[in-house]
């Protein structure tokens, strides 16, 4: 896991988001369960209410379920789900900044879709 | 057991120093950090809680009872400071052994897996060991009484990189067993940025500020643009600075507050301070002695009670 402190973005979001691509990438698959708030927060050298907000905001999210007595476990649906939230999020923001970019540095539509095909071809 | 420890408007001076200035804050189980420049108070505000120092004016109370001679009270809060060391010529576990029967418990499972991942040995006197070595037996031993109130000043003094960074690893698999109140004063802020819940700041003896650690980001805005653009953008919102340097036609202006990423005009760039640069530039008297009072001590006490809950995870 990586964190930023400059991005504003606070540390629970952080947690969240990382959690969420660990569950796209299928690093955690349904159905199992993931590492303990005291396993992350010691690991990770983050305080362990922050974990668990992270980790609630999954719950909410529908990605993780608790499971009395037993921890989190990637919830059915979970890695789908994360995905499209994954997709929106890259539609959202990720697309328009990479746009704006390219076109504060003068690429045409045209010139930067010739560059996409031939990056996707390569 | 939810502890509550509450400062209430305490004050210390030595001679004509002004060492706290009316201190108010509540602390509740969390890890909290206590920042601020040499000299700001820090250290005396921990020995006041301690009882090794006694205050001037106000009050600790810890569940409502004075902390002040109160054995009871004194028994339930362990402070690790640079006083007070072991006797020299003790093994390291009749200090531990000596330690269990004042504070009524000690972890010695515990304690044994700390001392081997630090590569010291429980046999060995204190005396023999290192300046390091010794802070890392009083951490050691602080992580293992069972008290409700933990005070750590100045921690990692002397302390490797490696071995703060174990020490961190350990401070919170105890605090994740056992949520207490634990206070770390600290001048390393970025290591444990992370790692508090809630942050204090203290200057010239008062508290200026306290906040969820996590929301630090919120607290201040980095404006980076044209001179101009930066200053007509700030004056025309109401903004208060905190800090402001220029470059040539470059300007860094550092605000109070969150400023929205869709307030701003096209040419001002936004980010972030981290908590140690926060803690710099509102201790660094950049904007004068007048800056207002920023404390939230409303806001203090309400969300850290949040944290016994991961207790069940």
């Amino acid at each position: 896991m990586h964190f930023d402190d400059s991005s504003g973005e606070p540390l629970f979001r952080q947690v969240a988001d990382q959690l969420n691509e660990a569950i796209v990438s299928g690093l955690y698959r349904e159905g199992e369960q993931v590492p303990s708030t005291t396993e992350i927060s010691t690991t990770y050298r983050i305080n362990p209410a922050t974990v668990l907000k992270g980790m609630n905001l999954l719950v909410e999210r529908g990605l993780l379920e608790k499971r009395r007595g037993l921890g989190m476990f990637v919830a059915p649906g979970a890695a789908a789900r994360a995905r499209g939230a994954k997709r929106d999020e890259f539609l959202d923001n990720r697309l328009p900044q990479f746009i704006a970019e390219a076109r504060r540095l003068g690429f045409g539509p045209k010139e930067l879709t010739e560059l996409i095909e031939k990056e996707y071809a390569s | 057991m939810n502890a509550n420890l509450t400062i209430t408007d305490l004050s210390k001076r030595y001679g004509s120093t002004v060492a706290l200035d009316g201190v108010n804050l509540t602390l509740r189980p969390a890890i909290h950090g206590l920042f601020g420049r040499n000299g700001a108070g820090k250290s005396t505000l921990l020995g006041v809680i301690a009882n090794r120092l006694l205050p001037d004016g106000g009050a600790v109370e810890l569940d409502g009872a004075n902390v002040r001679e109160n054995e009871s009270a004194q028994s339930r809060i362990y402070l690790v400071n640079e006083t007070l060391p072991f006797l020299l010529g003790a093994r390291i576990s009749t200090i531990f052994k000596r330690e269990e029967r004042y504070y009524g418990g000690f972890d010695w499972p515990f304690s044994a897996r700390m001392l081997a991942a630090f590569g010291i040995e429980p046999g060995r006197a204190y005396g023999h060991l290192s300046l390091g070595q010794r802070m890392i037996v009083r951490l050691v031993a602080a992580l293992c009484v069972p008290t409700d109130v933990l005070l750590l000043d100045e921690p990692v003094l002397g302390l490797d990189a490696v071995n703060r960074d174990l020490f961190y690893r350990f401070l919170l698999e105890s605090y994740g067993e056992r949520p207490r109140i634990i206070v770390i004063s600290t001048h390393i802020i970025d290591e444990i940025a992370h790692i508090v819940e809630r942050a204090a700041i203290i200057d010239h003896g008062r508290i200026i500020d306290a906040f969820d650690a996590e929301s630090v980001g919120s607290r201040a805005t980095v404006l980076t643009g044209e001179s101009a653009c930066v200053g007509s953008f700030v004056e025309d919102c109401g903004l208060q600075v905190i800090s402001r340097e220029t470059m040539g036609r470059l300007a860094t202006v550092i605000v109070r507050g969150p400023v929205e990423a869709a307030d701003l005009p096209s040419g001002i760039a936004a980010s972030a301070l981290g908590l140690q640069d926060y803690v710099i530039r509102v201790t660094s008297g950049a904007v004068g002695p007048d800056m207002p009072d920023i404390s939230d001590h409303q806001e203090a006490g309400d969300e850290t009670g949040a944290v016994s809950s991961s207790k069940g995870e």
